[in-house]
């Protein structure tokens, strides 16, 4: 019996093959290359970042 | 032997029903029977400590005053430290609970009165035979309050009220008493009491297991208490099962109160460390007033350049300068303040003066990909990925929040407004227990709480290199996700229309 339910499987069946047959975009790769040399920067600066969060609070003491 | 009944040898439990007005007198008079409170110390000890949070609250409402009422974190602070004293400490509390309709104390005995009863509940506050810390454990519905266009974390919180048992929605709160229980342990006592009641996972604590807790790190006494070092704090958080987390303002400057803006509309109470030496303290903060469509324009316009020149525009949920909820222990509860001036509720010139130094976040052990990389991704993500060429300069409104999967699957699956397609695609893709999410909204579609975008990271994945977190976005008409074997992206083509905003964090918007 033919449901919407089943017909919009159908129609992701046919995308998903489409998907598994798709080929990189053209540039994708090399705006990736970019984002993992930005997020790679950007991860040294939080991990210093961090570090320095949990020492500055060594030294203060909460009261009230 | 014969017994002979003599009614002063029976503790009974007086309960007595009242509105706002007699309110006051009733407490002074209980303050002075039952505590042997002088008069006039009793009158002004309400004045000063208990009459500042009765006027926050409605002038409609009706109360039902108990005594003697066992408080079992006041048990815990007298027994383990207040009874050894000389002087003799009462260890019987007084208990108020909050009606929004007219109460009578024989409502409690009748079948016919219980459905009214549950559903007029709003709430309970309990006074301690202290001085002058008599503003005990309260859990209190936002309804109650005067002023109460906010949304907050919320968790269901059970009690007995004259016999019939009684359940809240609301935070827990309470002040120090100062000997065991300073900021800091009332954070922590908070924040537990929040997630034990909310979540399987967590147990509430009592400031003895606090204690106990940091015994074995501390170098000292610890009670009286002389507070917690912020490290303490996450220590305790991390014991108590926790991955938590400590950010500080001089290290993260711009997005520092942006992140802590993140973590409240994921959910998730922030412990909030202030300071304006000499003066240190501790508060919570659980949640922010409701949207109002001006608010939007305190969010600064933010650009990021995409290398072939066109700018990417955007506006951040978190950025928006608007009142946040604050628990603090020196304060009534539900305190609305900035986050760049979070004392001005204070009249004392120093502790008005009070900024956010750090930030100490209980986060579910097994959340590895935290705010900052979080947002930082999401946006290098959206300015390669999804936005060349096709903004046209208009800012995008981004809110980004954790979840957990399951309830925003739900809230997924039951969204009207969602075409199919996307909405099974995004039902049918497995997901770790949290995710964080990205909603990609305009200034016109937020007003109508719709979002036209959409991206969710896996929370457990904390590399970031080749896109690695992603689980999905959706935007304008590609539907993009992470092939692990190809190690590269994949789209499908879809309508996406406008959908519903997640609501569930804080349940509005």
């Amino acid at each position: 019996m033919s449901t919407p339910f089943n017909a919009a499987k159908r129609y992701l069946d046919q995308q998903v093959s489409k998907m598994q047959e798709s080929k990189p975009e053209v540039g994708s790769r090399d705006r990736l290359k970019a984002m993992n040399e930005k997020m790679e920067k950007l991860r040294e600066e939080f991990l210093i970042k961090e570090s320095n969060s949990v020492i500055s609070a060594k030294g203060l003491i909460i009261n009230r | 032997m014969s017994y002979l009944f003599k009614p002063d040898m029976i503790k009974l439990i007086e309960k007595i029903a009242t509105d706002k007005d007699d309110l006051g007198g009733l407490l002074i008079n209980l303050l002075n029977s039952k505590f042997g409170i002088a008069p006039i110390d009793a009158e002004e000890n309400y004045k000063t400590n208990l009459l500042p949070h009765i006027e926050n609250l409605k002038d409609e409402l009706w109360f039902l005053v108990e005594y003697p009422y066992v408080d079992k974190v006041y048990r815990d602070s007298f027994y383990n430290y207040y009874s050894s004293k000389l002087y003799s400490y009462k260890r019987d509390c007084i208990r108020v609970s909050i009606f929004s309709q007219e109460i009578q104390e024989d409502h409690f005995r009748l079948k016919k009165f219980k459905r009214k009863l549950e559903s007029s509940f709003l709430g309970f506050f309990v006074i301690r035979p202290l001085t002058p810390f008599s503003w005990g454990r309260s859990a209190i519905s936002p309804k109650a309050l005067k002023n109460n266009n906010i949304i907050i974390c919320q968790t269901p919180i059970g009690c007995a009220v004259n016999a019939l048992k009684m359940q809240v929605s609301a935070f827990p709160h309470s002040s120090q008493d100062s000997e065991t229980i300073t900021c800091a342990e009332t954070t922590l006592w908070a924040i537990m009491e929040y997630f034990g009641n909310r979540y399987p996972e967590y147990h509430p604590v009592l400031p003895s297991r606090i204690h106990k807790v940091l015994s074995g790190k501390k170098t000292e006494r610890q009670v009286p208490s002389l507070g917690l070092f912020p490290t303490d704090i996450s220590f305790a958080l991390k014991e108590f099962g926790f991955g938590s987390r400590i950010y500080s303002e001089e290290q993260f400057q711009n997005d520092f109160l942006s992140i802590l803006a993140i973590y409240v509309e994921s959910g998730i109470p922030v412990v909030v460390l202030l300071e304006n030496s000499p003066i240190n303290h501790a508060v919570l903060c659980v949640g922010r007033e409701t949207f109002d469509h001006s608010q939007l324009r305190t969010a600064p316009l933010e650009t990021i350049k995409i290398e072939d020149g066109v700018i990417f525009n955007f506006k951040l949920n978190s950025k928006i300068d608007r009142e946040f909820v604050f628990v603090d222990d020196n304060l009534p509860v539900y305190q609305r303040a900035s986050l760049f001036k979070p004392c001005s509720n204070y009249t004392d010139e120093k502790w008005n003066k009070c900024h956010i130094s750090h930030i100490v976040v209980p986060l579910y052990s097994k959340i590895y990909l935290e705010a900052f990389e979080a947002k930082t991704f999401i946006l290098q993500y959206t300015a390669a990925f999804l936005t060349t060429g096709k903004t046209n300069g208009l800012p995008i409104y981004f809110r980004i929040f954790l979840a957990s999967s399951r309830s925003y699957k739900d809230s997924v699956a039951t969204d009207d407004f969602m075409d199919s397609d996307t909405k099974e695609l995004i039902l049918d893709i497995p997901m770790p227990k949290f995710i964080w999410i990205a909603e990609l909204s305009d200034e016109k579609l937020i007003k109508k709480r719709l979002a036209r975008g959409l991206i969710i990271l896996d929370a457990t994945e904390a590399n970031l290199q080749n896109n690695k977190p992603l689980l999905l976005s959706a935007f304008e008409k590609e539907f993009q996700t992470w092939d692990e074997r190809s190690g590269v992206l994949t789209k499908i083509l879809i309508d996406l229309k406008s959908f519903k905003i997640y609501t569930k964090n804080l349940q509005g918007f």
